[in-house]
């Protein structure tokens, strides 16, 4: 290998080494990858990963309630608390408004991981 | 030594996986369906004659997948992914002077069990080698049109002379030095260790690749994923050589992102050394994201050859699950010896729409 091809692999070397300094500060997420199907929610389905054709714990678990579907995310998205009748309907109208146009953003991941997390948290009951 | 090193950590997975699964009762199963259509028009003009082609993009080509996961006990999960990829005249394929549909292809991609425990995950059969992927980490959001493997939107595209011959494809000239792709492997990962993985994998001809990657989200900074592999294509190649690839992204939170991605292969026998070195940089905010690039690849088809593109991207994701998107590239190649080659322009508009 030419010395002149090796500053490129050495730049990058000395940032991954950093970045691997920083990685006490840094949360970990899983990136996007070039060229594969998004994870995100499809066209007919609600899920990340796909159409659910079979999954063991769906009769064992509860439906959700609509107080365990709107709720307070950690990042601060302003889902609604679950309150009861007309304002909880309109409550639900605003979050889904949000829900609209927050795809794609940080505070959506972070709210499909906190509905994985209480889907893991109902199957461990 | 490279050989038994391999066979060993493929011989002590199984074993490993056998013990740990032991005989426990099945724990959660999941089984679901996913894919994709990714279709566009693209009007691409070599300097001689231009022509508009319907094609699938492959820069994330038409496919389906199935996937499947079971947590046999606490400690371990079992999964499998069967992905196949159906493209209809496909954009890397397609030429000036083609009038048809081109052909249709229907090919494997993904056929692999993995096995996530709590030293790593191991995985085997067809799939994501351990460097695959490692020169294209990218967070603009604008790698359904564009991204470091420039070769995939119109790779069969001829640079021609101003007389119309034949001097190279694009994608004969350019490379981004990405691992070696998907192949029949054993690859093993290490846990998460705040973010940072390393990877190694074996395949056929005794090729190895061995990968590290890491990501992170910092207050403020925004998200920053990083990769860098190296390759050893072995028998594999011909001639031999080994390579090394790697990229970086950030997304800073106002929106603003830069991309760099470079990547050099050593081969047997040859003074030449071939390099690439790729940039982006980006704006996405709400729905939208927009980017530009320049990319260059020197010495890959002959010795002092300076194969290059810039381009535009826009990408909108209206709706869950679809993506409307638009680019202009224009590619140039400088050889040796050859006066005249024009330049080439691509125009791509279309959707990627998931299910």
């Amino acid at each position: 290998m030419k010395a002149s091809n090796m500053l490129t692999p050495m730049v990058l070397l000395v940032s991954i080494m950093l970045m691997g300094g920083w990685s006490c500060a840094g949360r970990p997420f899983d990136p996007p990858q070039a060229g594969e199907i998004p994870r995100e929610p499809g066209v007919f389905t609600t899920d990340a990963e796909g159409a659910v054709l079979y999954d063991s714990n769906k009769e064992s678990l509860p439906p959700a309630s609509p107080s365990q579907t709107i709720a307070t995310s950690s990042a601060g998205t302003d889902q609604p608390a679950a309150t009861s009748g007309y304002e909880e309907f309109e409550a639900y109208q605003q979050w889904l408004l949000w829900k609209k146009s927050a795809v794609g953003t940080p505070e959506y991941e972070e709210f499909q991981q906190w509905r994985e997390w209480k889907k893991y948290q109902e199957w461990k009951k | 030594m490279k050989n038994n090193f391999f066979k060993y950590l493929s011989y002590s997975s199984t074993v490993a996986v056998i013990i740990l699964l032991g005989l426990q009762p099945v724990q959660a199963v999941e089984v679901k369906l996913s894919g994709q259509i990714n279709r566009a028009v693209m009007w691409a003009d070599n300097g001689n004659d231009s022509e508009v082609f319907n094609v699938d993009n492959d820069n994330s080509s038409t496919r389906f997948r199935f996937t499947g996961s079971e947590e046999v006990n606490d400690s371990v999960k079992v999964g499998v992914v069967w992905e196949n990829e159906f493209q209809s005249n496909a954009s890397n394929k397609v030429d000036i002077g083609q009038e048809n549909d081109g052909t249709s292809e229907f090919n494997d991609r993904k056929l692999e069990a993995y096995f996530v425990m709590p030293f790593g995950k191991v995985s085997i059969g067809q799939g994501d080698g351990a460097g695959n992927g490692t020169s294209e980490e990218d967070l603009s959001g604008t790698t359904v049109i564009m991204y470091s493997g420039v070769g995939d939107t119109s790779g069969s595209i001829y640079f021609r002379d101003n007389d119309d011959n034949e001097i190279a494809t694009i994608g004969n000239t350019r490379s981004n030095f990405d691992g070696l792709s998907r192949n029949d492997r054993v690859r093993y990962d290490t846990p998460k260790f705040g973010g940072a993985t390393l990877s190694v994998s074996g395949t056929n001809g005794d090729a190895y690749e061995l990968a590290a990657r890491y990501s992170g989200d910092f207050d403020g900074l925004g998200k920053i994923t990083a990769a860098i592999a190296f390759v050893d294509a072995n028998k594999r190649a011909d001639p031999e050589y080994t390579q090394i690839g790697g990229s970086v992204s950030w997304l800073h939170t106002s929106g603003i992102n830069l991309t760099v991605s470079s990547g050099s292969r050593d081969i047997d026998n040859t003074s030449t050394d071939p390099v690439n070195y790729y940039g982006k940089l980006g704006y996405k905010f709400d729905i939208h994201a927009i980017a530009v690039e320049y990319g260059v690849t020197e010495d890959l088809a002959q010795d002092k050859d300076e194969s290059k593109n810039y381009g535009l991207a826009y990408v909108i994701k209206p709706w869950n699950g679809v993506e409307f998107y638009g680019t202009y590239r224009m590619y140039e190649l400088d050889r040796n010896g050859t006066s005249n080659i024009e330049d080439i322009r691509q125009v791509m508009v279309g959707t990627r729409v998931k299910f």
